[in-house]
């Protein structure tokens, strides 16, 4: 509609049309810093400015896996000492090319996070945390103890790297070699965080079962991530030996692992920016604390400048927490000051037609899902107590209840998110009880959640573009190289819009998912569920907090998703609109289904009315005149059908 | 009892309430309905000062509340029930209870009284007193969210939603228990509800809001006979067309 108000907008991933052209300048910009440093700066400040742009690729690393993953590595230095190691015992002891040598040690560190990640990244919590400063112990005292690493004095000789005859010794010509290095490393990590797999991932960081529920394969791409993550220490560890030509245990140190960590967080976890920043701001910081440290503390001797990044990195946390490009961020939202106003609902039109029907879909009527005797019991209590059911394809299946009933919990047992005590899920005759939430969407079933699961770190756009996740392809490698995802990318954004305008909220596209009202919310969860383009969906409540135009309009959908050949799951309370709408209804009460038929057999139905209506049953009632009256009213709709 | 006049209210930069005017004599209920992004929620953030109106006046018991922080407000003697419920899930029944009467701390003696004034109301709660607030069913949280708000002896009452995500027979329970409030103890109750009709029948007044202003106002008997409110939010209409 035309008169959309202009969507407020906070940047947010997912991005802006803003940002579109923002992002090539900052890199032009970044590539000329490049070029004129060394040309402008003394020369002990380029010296600085290679160690920067050194452990700045390690700390880039770092920032996609905590700012992406999600994930703390105590021991990205253990991977850079790796990295170093490797290169420097292939070029000194094995005369390998350089540039063999460094895809070898790089590929070394990235196996080395493979064997670490893969039984620890099944793990949530701080597990990674701790392994990772485990293996930065391991690795010290490895090289510590082996000989062949040259023991505590480590391994020499490493020559400065030649090109064309060209050595590349001084601090100027080392940072040269390194720059374009730096910028495909930051436009590579750029490419992953915009891409299909980093939106995955922050959408993981905000729910996780939501994430599943959409067909993130949540611990193969964390595991990726740590792996990339490994493989940026490793190429930091290959730039750092040729620049000073020893690698000796204290690569592996746990000081060193810190800094990697202070760059990030102190440049911002939300950018790969972030970490470059940070690498200059702590070596620059680093080199103005060892020389300032020893005049405010007469005496203090060897590494004073740990006192101040403690400080510095306290500091940080408390009063920047999202640190320089944090900064910078809202800085830039200040300065711009979008128009009043609220996002207006875009009104859709009279139109009945099928909708998302697509070719090779069961034929209506068949059986789609499922459920035989399933059974949760938590602890003592049993949650639903052997219930069974089956959906078809092209129906609306209405599951009604009293709170607490076990509708909740059925759903969470089908959609994988529990796994049932006893019974069995089947969905198209496979068997997936048990399995992940991902295994679920893959089989084109997908769901929306009682307690509302959204992405609340991005917009409404980039919500749904989550939603087509398992309808793209671009991996983390594909990503990484933008061009060939660039097609695919296109495609998500028209088929994000096409959704958002059948769900009314065409016009809140830009708006951050967090600052909805309730109820569109809800309607940005079925927005989301209907990108996967699924053949089943289960919708819990989805009429809870919405007003009466808005749930006709929900019903109106529902019915062309019906037609498209959709099967669609609803648990609701408004029984009106439950048994207008739906095929078949079942009902549950304590864990068990006590009626299952048409709206027409169910509307009379004695158990129902008692269970659900309270209209046998009055114990709890407290005010007599005016309770009675509402349930009155209440089961006069239930038996008409038609409101008051 | 709560007056308002000429309200404004809106988040940083997004004005969201324009010129909204609103009162609630003592043992009244004035429901508040509209579509989502209608301004509702923000109207009663404001009221009970959560955020900051930008204009107009609000007047509580006589005594100007406009600007004052959430907390002062509270004692000034309004609660408020907000969307979700919000019930300390790990804290026993008893513990959130208790919790509600924070702001009355200095009157300790009456606690136990009003907790069984809580209890008389919601007779379920009795029997889950040493249960955490988390194992309750939806309908049950509820009840505690309101009871906690009456904890603190409020004159005037907010509820966002109550009725949200229960089923028929619980929101016949809770508004029950909303009319039992006004009439026997003569609280000023605000209700912001999506589910209309039953708003509709304990209502002594209904707002209707659109797009952050008052749209139409009457008795619900009036209002029920206007077509566009019928059809927007009373209307069943969800046949097949």
């Amino acid at each position: 509609m035309a008169d959309t108000t202009n969507p407020p907008t906070r940047p947010a991933r997912g991005g802006t049309a803003g940002r579109r052209f923002a992002e090539p300048a900052g890199f032009a910009v970044f590539a000329l810093l490049l070029v004129v440093f060394p040309l402008l700066a003394p020369e002990t400040v380029v010296n600085v400015g290679v160690y920067a742009l050194i452990y700045g690729i390690a700390a880039i690393g770092l920032t996609l896996l905590m700012g992406l993953a999600g994930q703390v590595s105590l021991g990205q230095a253990a991977f850079f000492a790796v990295g170093a190691y490797g290169q420097a015992l292939l070029v000194t002891r094995y005369q390998v090319p350089m540039v063999v040598a460094a895809l070898v040690a790089v590929g070394l560190a990235m196996l080395v996070a493979l064997l670490v990640g893969v039984p620890l990244l099944r793990l949530r919590g701080h597990y990674l945390a701790l392994a990772t400063l485990g293996l930065g112990i391991i690795v010290t005292v490895v090289a510590t103890e082996s000989d062949y690493l040259g023991a505590t004095s480590g391994l020499y000789g490493i020559g400065k790297p030649e090109f064309g005859g060209r050595r590349y010794d001084s601090p100027a010509e080392y940072f040269w070699l390194l720059s374009p290095v730096v910028f495909l490393a930051l436009l590579v990590a750029r490419n992953i965080v915009a891409g299909r797999v980093g939106r995955a991932l922050g959408a993981v960081n905000d729910s996780e079962v939501a994430a599943e529920c959409l067909g993130v394969n949540t611990y193969r791409l964390r595991l990726q991530v740590f792996v990339v993550s490994a493989g940026y220490a490793g190429l930091a560890g290959v730039a750092f030996v040729h620049w000073i030509g020893v690698v000796n245990p204290n690569a592996a140190n746990f000081p060193l692992s810190v800094e990697f960590l202070l760059m990030s967080v102190l440049g911002g976890l939300g950018s790969v920016w972030g970490a470059i920043v940070g690498a200059f701001a702590v070596e620059l910081l680093d080199e103005g604390l060892r020389s300032l440290i020893p005049t405010l503390l007469p005496g203090a001797v060897g590494e004073v400048q740990l006192i101040g990044f403690g400080v510095v990195l306290t500091a940080v946390i408390l009063f920047v927490p999202g640190g320089i490009h944090g900064m910078w961020r809202s800085m830039l939202a200040r300065l711009r000051r979008p128009a009043p106003g609220i996002g207006r609902r875009v009104v859709s039109d009279e139109d009945d037609s099928p909708l998302l029907a697509r070719p090779g879909r069961p034929a209506p009527g068949t059986p789609l899902l499922e459920v035989r005797d399933l059974v949760r019991r938590f602890g003592g209590v049993t949650a639903v107590g052997g219930v069974s059911f089956e959906v078809r394809a092209g129906e609306i299946f209405a599951l009604i209840g009293p709170n607490g009933a076990g509708k909740t919990t059925c759903f969470n047992m089908i959609s994988g998110v529990l796994a049932p005590s006893e019974g069995s899920v089947w969905l198209r005759g496979e068997r997936i009880d048990g399995r992940k939430p991902h295994v679920f969407a893959r089989a084109r079933a997908t769901r929306t959640f009682q307690n509302l699961q959204i992405f609340r770190s991005t917009t409404v756009r980039g919500n749904v573009a989550v939603g087509r996740h398992l309808r793209s392809r671009a991996g983390l490698l594909r990503g990484a190289l933008v061009l060939p995802a660039r097609r695919e990318e296109r495609q998500i954004h028209q088929s994000v819009e096409e959704t958002l305008a059948l769900v009314g909220l065409a016009g809140d596209a830009d708006r951050p998912a967090a600052d909805l009202p309730f109820g569109r919310q809800r309607l940005l969860e079925i927005a989301r569920a209907l990108a996967l383009e699924p053949d089943l969906l289960l919708l819990d409540e989805p009429m809870a907090g919405l007003s009466g135009g808005e749930r006709r309009e929900l019903a109106r959908l529902l019915r062309r998703l019906r037609a498209g050949g959709m099967a669609v799951v609803l648990v609701e309370h408004d029984v009106e609109a439950v048994l207008a709408l739906a095929d078949r209804v079942a009902v549950l009460d304590d864990g068990r289904l006590i009626a299952l038929g048409t709206p027409e057999e169910i509307r009379h139905d004695p158990a129902v009315l008692a269970a659900y209506l309270g209209v046998d049953d009055d114990e709890a009632l407290t005010d007599e005149a005016l309770t009675d009256e509402v349930t009155r009213a209440a089961a006069r709709e239930l038996a008409n059908g038609d409101g008051a | 009892m709560l007056t308002v006049t000429g309200l404004g209210a809106g988040y940083d930069k997004l004005r969201v309430l324009h010129d909204v005017d609103l009162n609630v004599p003592d043992g009244h209920l004035v429901a508040v309905i509209g579509a989502n992004g209608a301004g509702k929620t923000t109207l009663l953030r404001a009221l009970s000062g959560l955020i900051r109106p930008t204009e107009g006046r609000i007047v509580l018991d006589g005594r100007d509340v406009t600007g004052l922080p959430a907390e002062r407000i509270a004692a000034a003697g309004l609660a408020h029930v907000p969307e979700n419920r919000l019930v300390f899930p790990s804290l026993t029944v008893a513990d959130n209870l208790a919790l509600g009467a924070w702001t009355r701390r200095r009157a300790h003696s009456r606690t136990a009284e009003r907790r069984e004034r809580v209890l008389d109301l919601f007779p379920r709660l009795a029997a889950r007193l040493d249960q955490p607030a988390g194992t309750l069913s939806g309908g049950e949280q509820q009840m505690l969210a309101i009871g906690r708000g009456l904890m603190a002896e409020p004159k005037v009452l907010v509820l966002d939603e109550p009725s949200l995500g229960l089923a028929p027979r619980l929101v016949g329970e809770i508004f029950g228990a909303l009319a039992r409030l006004k009439s026997e103890r003569g609280l000023a109750i605000v209700l912001v509800e999506q589910n209309a009709r039953a708003a509709f029948r304990v209502a002594d007044e209904v707002v209707v809001m659109d797009r952050g202003q008052v749209a139409a106002t009457g008795t619900p008997q009036v209002l029920a006979r206007d077509d566009r409110v019928q059809s927007a939010y009373l209307g069943g209409g969800y046949a097949a067309t």
